[in-house]
């Protein structure tokens, strides 16, 4: 789950490339049909004013994991749940197993265009996110656990390496700073009262961590969009470990409907490393000190391929709604680990 | 050299200051004309050189020919922008006035015109302002009488008349 978010954040990092002021007859010239339906042709908005702008995006996300996978194969709960007196406890089966997981972002970003070819970005991530379990401790047979809070806010800057009528390539790169809680707690099975609670259900990852991204987008007549993202992680947080390097790499393709709707549709392949390091507070005694698949740190990470569907809209000048789904169609996790189902978006971004 | 050197820079300077004061709006209309021409074919496309005339603007005439000089057409037309005084064919024509220059034109010239009702025939292409930004109308009934394919490229961001 918490992969989920860190991978999220990365392509929030990365703005909307806008078409650079123009003035002499050949940049006009070099402009497609796209970025003319986007040109203010208000004077105040001539190239001899001031480039800059401020830019505000809030943006609604939500995403569902439920079932289990190990490798690329279905496992179903009562493979992974241990019963008692029926099976013996191995590495691969818990006394505690998450069955399905929700999670809500409200990111709120701001962004400020220094001059034609940067930009640079803050944005904030407000989490929820809720569990339901089973297990087969006494009183805990079906039990809910949730958390929510500030995640961690990401820094950013995007430089536009070229930028013509019919490619642009952009890269950017940020810094998110571990403000995010990495001690939330719980009433778990584990013991009696609120105690820590697994990787997933935290709120931040606890280290200065880089999400960076290079973009390529061709304007031609078929518009289309190439994205390499990652999200390098530093050190070790205050509870010994770090979450594992996300990557990914996904494609756009754009279909205009109309001067102010298009629909696109795309692929994204990514690749999650598993945790280093273990924040022991979560373990039991015993041969198997594991209580569920998600207090385990090497069963977090793997490959997935999701293929994507949207649609943006601009119903009015300053304002731009982008909806999105994606849903996986190839997932190859470490697992017994939770797999995902489907996640959605919805982002309203206003350029003033 | 010396005196090259500052025949070329008059010559530059007195280019630019030929559409220095071209407002934003014409330069981007004379930048949607020239992907009009990219994302259509006409009959006569082949003819050498295709003239896209100009009414009463000097400077959008000078604009638009350095536009078009910057830029080769995909469809290797050759494209001269002149001004619209009666002596030319024009494949093309800007109107920004509803006079009689319309009654002079060829009946086979593609109109494109800030105006929505044109005296005699529709314009093509006519542009209009919408929430700071300028759009543009296709006219399909004159575009067919004129026997012109419109990219479906360019038919999806325009308005359908």
């Amino acid at each position: 789950m918490r992969k989920f978010l860190r991978i999220a954040s990365v392509s929030l990092v990365s703005f909307t490339p806008a078409a650079l002021a123009q003035s002499t007859p050949s940049e006009f010239a070099e402009l497609s049909f796209q970025a003319l339906l986007d040109i203010d042709i208000n004077e105040s908005d001539s190239e001899q004013s001031s480039p800059n702008k401020w830019s505000f995006a809030v943006q609604l996300k939500a995403a569902e994991f439920d079932g289990y996978k190990v490798n690329d194969s279905d496992v179903s709960l009562d493979d992974v749940l241990f019963s008692f007196g029926q099976e013996a406890r191995t590495s691969s089966n818990f006394p505690v197993v998450p069955t399905v997981i929700k999670q809500h972002a409200k990111i709120v970003q701001l962004g400020y265009q220094v001059n034609e070819r940067l930009k640079l970005g803050i944005q904030a991530p407000f989490i929820h996110q809720q569990t339901d379990h089973i297990s087969v401790v006494p009183g805990y047979e079906h039990f809910v656990i949730s958390s929510s809070g500030l995640g961690d806010i990401a820094l950013s800057a995007s430089y536009a390496l070229e930028d013509n009528s019919e490619f642009s390539w952009w890269v950017t790169a940020g810094l998110s700073l571990p403000t995010g809680s990495i001690d939330e707690q719980g009433d778990t099975p584990r013991d009696a009262g609120d105690q820590q609670l697994p990787y997933t259900m935290q709120l931040g990852s606890g280290t200065y961590d880089f999400p960076i991204e290079v973009s390529y987008q061709n304007k031609g007549e078929h518009a289309f969009t190439v994205t390499l993202s990652a999200m390098l992680r530093t050190g070790t947080n205050d509870r010994n470990y770090r979450l594992g390097n996300n990557y990914k790499l996904s494609g756009k393709y754009n279909f205009p409907l109309s001067q102010s709707t298009a629909l696109f549709t795309g692929a994204a392949f990514g690749y999650s490393e598993s945790i280093h390091g273990q924040d022991d507070e979560i373990t039991i005694g015993g041969n198997y000190s594991y209580p569920a698949s998600i207090t385990n740190p090497n069963l977090y990470g793997g490959k997935r391929v999701n293929i994507i569907g949207g649609i943006s809209f601009i119903p009015i000048h300053w304002l731009k709604v982008v909806a999105d789904i994606s849903k996986p169609v190839y997932q190859n996790l470490n697992g017994p680990q939770p797999q995902e189902l489907w996640r959605a978006g919805l982002q309203f971004s206003m350029l003033y | 050299m010396r005196s090259l050197f500052i025949a070329v820079a008059l010559t530059l300077a007195v280019s630019h200051s030929a559409y220095a004061d071209l407002k934003k709006l014409d330069k981007v209309k004379a930048a949607y004309m020239f992907n009009f021409t990219k994302f259509m074919t006409w009959s006569s496309i082949n003819s050498d050189p295709v003239n896209f005339c100009v009414q009463n603007d000097e400077a959008f005439q000078q604009f638009l020919t350095q536009l078009v000089e910057s830029r080769p057409t995909s469809s290797g037309a050759s494209i001269r922008i002149v001004m619209l005084d009666g002596k030319q064919s024009c494949t093309f024509a800007y109107l920004i006035e509803n006079d009689d220059s319309l009654v002079n034109l060829a009946t086979s010239t593609i109109i494109i015109s800030d105006l929505p009702n044109l005296i005699d025939r529709p314009a093509v292409f006519t542009f209009y302002e919408e929430n700071n930004r300028l759009r543009f109308e296709i006219d399909l009934a004159e575009a067919e009488r004129l026997e012109l394919t419109i990219s479906s490229e360019l038919l999806k961001v325009a308005k359908i008349k």
